[in-house]
């Protein structure tokens, strides 16, 4: 029983090697297809295969290797440990410790201890509120998302991430957690993101802290379990992420819909009707938001954009003008002959071609402009708006609605009148803005005479001026001085 | 790019770059059992624990440097078969051959245990069929006296199921170099087993 081995640098008989690379599934096609008919034909060379084969075999016989069962948390424990200590290196006001040490161990021994054990305690309490940091940035999500299987839900339903993320298209300033899952994950991440913090998130964050310091013991508690389980879960960063979502929609929701969808038994629904199932209110949470957020999102038009749709809206009527049989033309013509009696023959154009463009936007509500009975935008128009429409405007318009026409229809709709409504709206005029508005000989002429007629003509000025705001007048200053000719 | 789309282990990675823990924690629960049995056999083997996490360690502490060029688990194993040369260098151990790549031989306590497992007083009688975890010394010895480019070679090729491109960059050598390896280990281990076969103490056919 003395074999003798094959160091590294001894040749191996080709055949030998052959017939490994056979067993290890390393020939090609044609060498495979030889040495096959050749094992067929020589029995010394199919022995000796399985020879070579058996030993390969017998390594089944080695047992698993059986980890314990702390290697994985120690190997975590370490890589933090290092990540702590590389950390401190950087800190400017860590390296300063260095120097306090010394000076104290100098002058006194006990004095060094003493600062020893403080510094300890210090340092503890300091890494506890650290790892408590972690939750805060998240405490909304943490509280409001502790229901792992609703969040799973949630997250499987394109319903609902479409209308949240259209939901977190005007709130992306407003939130203390962090956008980026990785953010903060280990203390000096955590320190290094505090001090790049701009002060309003800051301010939210202590405002966040302020509020976890307050609840009890088990809350905290609590909402620490809640952590330490999403972040055992294999798609922790995907849940926290939904967690956050929900933690923004449900403040969006109304209280009834929030007790259906979380289950809540105290929940108790409208007399005579059945509560509602946990999916029927999903949906219906879903629909109450895509109608909260179309309507919202007008407010999030930049100027260019309002611009933009105004050219357009202007473009459009004037195309539907150039037919003077058209309903819209009708209606101008309408409009002209009201204000000229109404203003002694005295007409606004720019007022009423105002007043015909929230006509066109007309989404359905009841306006002053509603009996000029001008049609509203038609699907060319609306899509010649989307063609016009800016691309950042056009990504929240897909945010929105996503591809369903009737959607895009409604949203855009509800853009071109508040773009109308944001254009021709007026600072209300202060009465001494009114009286600043008379002409050099009015103002003497009303300064001369008994105050009440004074007092009279600027309300009367104010009151035209709130009429040419609801009518969409862009300029008032003409009109204004239209009605003092009455 | 490739190894990016398709191995799932190296966009872990990627995201062990970004210095998310979490993705590094399913890295070490994915590999360890694979990494503590290669270190069982490729260095001291009380060691074993202690030189997977090192390798972990040391994994983590390259992520900034890592660039997904092939698969992870062969970036994993060259860092592997390096802590676990270091590790051996330091034990000093001189009745195995570590650096040289030479094989025990004859003269090994390894061998002489095998063969005391083997045989009755007389060295000529078998003496029983061994039992199962005894079947594991005799193959776990058998191991061990082969080189340690054969051993790690053997290791990736029958555990780690790696091809030999893949143990050749694991290795820093070539294709063929790594043929010649595996051929060798193969051959030296029949010419260990083999007569433990023979004399009936391994059963002649997989159990």
């Amino acid at each position: 029983m003395n074999p003798q081995l094959l160091s590294d640098g001894q040749p191996v008989d080709p055949s030998d090697e052959r017939l490994v690379a056979y067993l290890d599934g390393e020939l090609d096609i044609v060498d495979r297809d030889q040495l096959e008919q050749e094992l067929v034909d020589d029995v010394a060379l199919r022995t000796r295969l399985q020879e070579l084969q058996r030993g390969w075999d017998l390594l089944d016989e080695l047992p698993d290797a059986t980890p314990s069962e702390k290697l994985v948390e120690t190997t975590m424990e370490l890589v933090i440990s290092d990540l702590t200590k590389a950390s401190r290196t950087n800190r400017k006001w860590w390296q300063r410790v260095p120097l306090v040490v010394p000076l104290a161990v100098v002058c006194s021994l006990s004095a060094a201890l003493g600062y020893g054990f403080v510094e300890l305690r210090r340092q503890a309490a300091f890494d506890r509120e650290l790892d408590d940091l972690r939750l805060v940035e998240n405490l909304d999500a943490y509280l409001d998302g502790s229901d792992l299987k609703l969040m799973r839900t949630l997250a499987g339903n394109a319903d609902w991430r479409r209308v949240v993320d259209a939901l977190k298209i005007g709130e992306s300033n407003s939130s203390v957690v962090t956008d980026n899952p990785a953010i903060a994950k280990t203390d000096d991440q955590r320190l290094l993101h505090l001090s790049e913090m701009p002060d309003q998130e800051l301010g939210s964050l202590a405002a966040a802290w302020a509020s976890f310091q307050n609840f009890n013991d088990a809350t905290r508690a609590k909402i620490r379990r809640t952590a330490e389980t999403v972040s055992l879960q294999t798609d922790a960063d995907e849940l926290l992420a939904t967690m956050k979502d929900y933690s923004l929609w449900k403040a969006s929701l109304p209280t009834e819909l929030i007790d259906a969808i979380e289950g809540n038994t105290s929940a108790s629904p409208i007399e005579g009707t059945e509560p509602l199932s946990r999916d029927d209110a999903i949906e219906q949470a879903i629909t109450l938001t895509q109608e909260r957020t179309r309507r919202e999102s007008s407010r999030l038009l930049s100027e260019s954009t309002i611009k933009t749709i105004m050219s357009l809206l202007e473009h459009i009527l004037k195309q539907r003008l150039e037919d003077p049989a058209s309903p819209t033309s009708i209606a101008k013509a309408r409009a002209e002959k009201w204000a000229y009696e109404r203003y002694a023959g005295h007409v606004d154009h720019e007022r009423i071609q105002n007043m015909l463009m929230a006509a066109l936007t007309d989404d359905g509500r009841p306006r002053p402009t509603s009996y000029l009975k001008v049609p509203g935008m038609n699907d060319k128009e609306l899509e010649l708006l989307e063609i016009w429409l800016p691309s950042e405007d056009l990504r929240n318009l897909d945010i929105l609605s996503g591809d369903v026409p009737m959607l895009r229809a409604s949203a855009l709709k509800t853009w071109a009148a508040a773009a109308v409504s944001r254009s021709t709206e007026h600072v209300e005029m202060s009465v001494l803005d009114s009286y600043r508005m008379l002409s050099d000989g009015e103002r003497q002429r009303y300064d001369l005479g008994p105050p009440e007629g004074l007092q009279r003509k600027l309300t009367e000025n104010q009151r035209d001026r709130r009429y040419s705001r609801r009518g969409g007048g862009r300029s008032s200053r003409s009109s204004t001085t239209e009605s003092d000719h009455e | 790019m490739r190894y990016q789309q398709s191995d799932p282990d190296v966009r872990l990675m990627l995201r062990v770059k970004e210095d998310d823990a979490a993705a590094f924690e399913t890295l070490v629960r994915r590999y360890q059992t694979r990494l503590v049995r290669l270190m069982q056999h490729m260095g001291p083997r009380e060691m074993a624990e202690d030189l997977a996490q090192e390798t972990f360690l040391r994994v983590y502490r390259a992520r900034t440097r890592y660039e997904p060029g092939a698969k992870f688990a062969t970036w994993l194993y060259t860092i592997a078969g390096n802590v676990a040369r270091n590790a051996n260098r330091s034990a000093g151990r001189r009745n195995e051959v570590i650096e040289v790549d030479a094989p025990l031989g004859n003269d090994s306590a390894g061998g002489m245990m095998l063969a005391s497992a083997a045989t009755d007083e007389s060295g000529m009688m078998p003496t029983r069929l061994v039992e199962k975890t005894e079947r594991a010394d005799i193959v776990r010895q058998a191991i061990e006296q082969l080189g340690s480019r054969q051993r790690m070679a053997l290791m990736l090729s029958r555990f780690e199921n790696l091809s030999y491109a893949e143990i050749a960059e694991a290795m820093g050598l070539s294709s063929k170099a790594v043929k010649s390896l595996l051929s060798r280990a193969r051959v030296n281990l029949r010419e260990i087993l083999q007569p433990y076969i023979d004399a009936g103490v391994i059963p002649q056919e997989p159990k």
